[in-house]
């Protein structure tokens, strides 16, 4: 967005955000935030309601078109639902889903202090703070879906743990269909697959959908909110945990797999199916896939014009390679 | 004219964007886009002097496992063909092949695998992964 762009959008979010508070409301400081993020396109600024003091603030703000077919509300509505549930995500505060403030639909988040860039932890020096993050990361999970579902209920599609994990798999296999650009018959071999070897699902949960170390801010050696809750559902919660060390972005570095399952099963009191796990380890990889072909697709189409999203459909062969591999280990 | 080569010309221009275009642009989208443009010619560099003998092999070894295949799945005819010698234009290939694939798509889709597929598969990823650059490709594996 242009200079021009932010003054529009600076007034568009004071006259909407003044309606939303029968109140005048000042906005400043209204500045991008670096993202590698392809969702959403996050800004920073400060709020300030007449009579309150000022609030800083997060705007989330939908791309027009991208690797993923989501809408705001249920984002929205589930952090707004999180809020006090001691699960650590950022307190959602002001939604237009119409785009009727500026053109585009975004929701805005109160401001939590940390980092959202995990290069840093990286560092072989600092791979203490990095598995003691970790760690927060499986006992925030274990919270999450420790969380009671009824208020999700209204805003989430509703499953059970009969269907939990075949309702993703046909949703993801929907999208494929809708999506891909040609015939792809290894991935056609991994959805055949993991129809034959279906999971049960231990309770039916609120799944991040995108849980993994890139997707937190921390401050320090403290994990301070999980964010990117775009692709949240109700479901499996071993679908995260299948979704949470991929080799993309894993901490295994700093802590291997099996001690986050430790520190996961401690927190959540339950032991986790490593059967069932390997199931949807093999679904992450389907999954990241059709995001993949999804990109693509919005680019091939025109609906977006960022090169990122061409070059998508070329990482789709390793998560293939990596789903056979997972398949015959688990045959 | 023969050189500089397609790859060439295009690992060159990769090459100044990188050097002249991008340190001159402020951090935000425009330079995002440079930086990708530079990453999407250089898998473009690598992938077209080998594209032909890909899809050349992969349609080949397709046609072949296809051939083979005994007994077939119930009401999944052969129906695609692969040219007995490989045709000069990499677009005809690139036809050939996606019938090729599509079919192999339903036989998959009709029943399980068989050995001879599931090997056909990885040999068909390993074959995709060897001619794309994977934007990811330089990230660390566990």
């Amino acid at each position: 967005m242009t200079t021009g762009g932010t003054e529009e959008l600076r007034r568009g979010l004071e006259a909407y955000l003044s309606a939303c508070e029968r109140a005048a409301v000042r906005v400043s400081g209204l500045s991008p935030i670096s993202s590698v993020g392809n969702a959403r396109d996050p800004w920073d600024c400060t709020v300030t309601v007449e009579g309150a003091a000022p609030l800083r603030c997060v705007l989330l703000v939908k791309e027009a078109a991208g690797q993923l077919e989501t809408s705001l509300g249920p984002e929205f509505h589930t952090l707004a639902a999180l809020h006090g549930s001691g699960v650590p995500a950022p307190r959602a505060l002001w939604l237009d889903e119409s785009g009727e403030a500026f053109g585009r639909a975004f929701f805005a988040t109160a401001h939590v202090p940390g980092s959202a860039d995990t290069a840093p932890l990286r560092r072989p020096e600092e791979a203490a703070r990095m598995a003691s993050v970790a760690r927060q990361l499986a006992r925030a999970a274990a919270r999450l879906h420790a969380v009671e579902i009824g208020p999700f209920e209204r805003h989430l599609p509703a499953t059970t743990v009969e269907r939990a994990a075949s309702d993703q798999l046909e949703h993801w296999a929907a999208v494929f269909e809708r999506q891909r650009l040609e015939p792809h018959p290894a991935l056609v071999h991994v959805i055949e697959w993991l129809r034959a070897h279906l999971p049960a699902t231990p309770h039916v949960a609120v799944v991040h959908g995108d849980l993994r170390f890139g997707n937190l801010l921390h401050d320090g050696d403290r994990l301070t909110a999980l964010l990117d809750w775009e692709m949240v559902h109700l479901g499996d919660p071993n679908e995260d945990l299948g979704w949470v060390y991929r080799d993309l972005w894993t901490p295994a570095a700093a802590l291997p797999f099996e001690a986050f399952l430790d520190a996961y099963e401690a927190a959540a009191a339950r032991p986790v199916d490593r059967t069932a796990l390997r199931w949807w380890q093999v679904f992450s990889e389907l999954k990241h896939s059709v995001i993949s072909l999804t990109a693509t697709r919005s680019f091939a189409d025109g609906a977006t014009r960022a090169l990122r999203h061409a070059n998508r459909s070329a990482t789709v062969p390793g998560f293939v390679r990596r789903a056979l591999e997972l398949m015959e280990v688990a045959c | 004219m023969l050189n500089p080569s397609i790859a060439e010309l295009l690992d060159a221009m990769a090459d100044a964007l990188r050097d002249t275009v991008l340190p001159a642009l402020p951090p935000g989208p425009a330079a995002d886009q440079v930086r990708d443009a530079v990453a999407l010619t250089r898998r473009i560099a690598h992938a077209v002097p080998r594209l032909h003998a890909y899809l050349a092999e992969d349609g080949a070894d397709l046609a072949r496992t296809l051939d083979a295949l005994d007994p077939r799945p119930d009401g999944v005819a052969r129906s695609a063909s692969w040219p007995a010698e490989a045709p000069p234009d990499a677009e005809a290939l690139r036809g050939a092949n996606l019938l090729l694939r599509e079919e192999l798509a339903q036989l998959i889709a009709s029943g399980p695998a068989d050995a001879s597929v599931r090997a056909l598969l990885h040999r068909m990823v390993e074959r995709e992964e060897a001619l794309r650059l994977s934007p990811w490709a330089r990230l660390p594996r566990a």
